[in-house]
């Protein structure tokens, strides 16, 4: 694997990662009420873009790699996920939680394999 | 009452996975209907918009991101999206079972993996549904 492929799986996952956590955070501004509905609308935007963003990096590994080879790599985004909540959200990240994350992320790495 | 279940974050994840997973269905029905056909742009995906099943799939996916929207309103992202995981389960049983794919050894210890997964995260998951 080149370093520039290493770099697209990495932009790849690191922007599904991000879309999800701009996602999360554009709802929990709208819970807040009517005056933060402008931020939430631009927070929900970003998160599109970045995901937008993440389609073409796969269509472009997609060119250069097979589906299989790559796509296991997709399975770290939920113990990435896990961690960006916890890091950035601030959400409660418990042992259990992170055990149980990390048991689906190699789940998810093999389903996807095989 | 029913309105009140309905919008339960557990009821729409629930939702979300098994839209998810029938969107994933109608779609490689649609890819399959339309693998024959011969043109420029094949290589592109686009031939499969003639496809009936490709646009219901687009249709059930659009309903599933909303309902993952109202799942994450509620829930923390750091159960809801392992949870949600359960896509990779529900996606090669429901090929196995509706469109006659097969299981290789690899993906049944994935998909045990995934399913172990999800039992060590309900006790969390269950406790922070109590605090909703």
């Amino acid at each position: 694997m080149t370093i520039f492929a290493t770099f697209l799986i990495f932009l790849s996952v690191s922007c599904f990662v991000a879309g999800q956590i701009l996602l999360k955070h554009a709802m929990e501004i709208t819970t807040r009420g009517n005056d933060s509905r402008r931020r939430a609308t631009m927070v929900f935007g970003a998160a599109i873009a970045v995901f937008a963003v993440n389609f073409f990096v796969n269509i472009g590994l997609l060119q250069r790699f097979d589906l299989s080879y790559f796509f296991p790599f997709q399975g770290l985004s939920v113990i990435l996920i896990a961690f960006a909540g916890a890091w950035i959200l601030k959400e409660k990240l418990t042992w259990r939680l992170t055990i149980g994350s990390l048991l689906i992320t190699l789940g998810v790495m093999l389903v996807s394999l095989s | 009452m029913v309105r009140h279940w309905f919008f339960n974050a557990w009821v729409q994840l629930a939702i979300c996975v098994l839209l998810a997973t029938t969107a994933e269905v109608f779609l490689k029905l649609g890819a399959r209907e339309t693998a024959g056909i011969k043109s420029a742009w094949s290589w592109t995906g686009l031939t499969g918009l003639r496809s009936p099943w490709v646009w219901w799939g687009i249709v059930v996916s659009v309903i599933s991101l909303f309902n993952w929207l109202a799942t994450i309103r509620r829930l923390p992202l750091t159960i809801a999206f392992p949870v949600g995981n359960l896509v990779h389960i529900l996606v090669p049983l429901s090929c196995w079972i509706f469109l006659g794919e097969a299981i290789g050894t690899l993906r049944w210890w994935g998909i045990s993996l995934v399913l172990l997964g999800l039992g060590v995260i309900a006790k969390p998951a269950a406790r922070f549904e109590e605090r909703l």
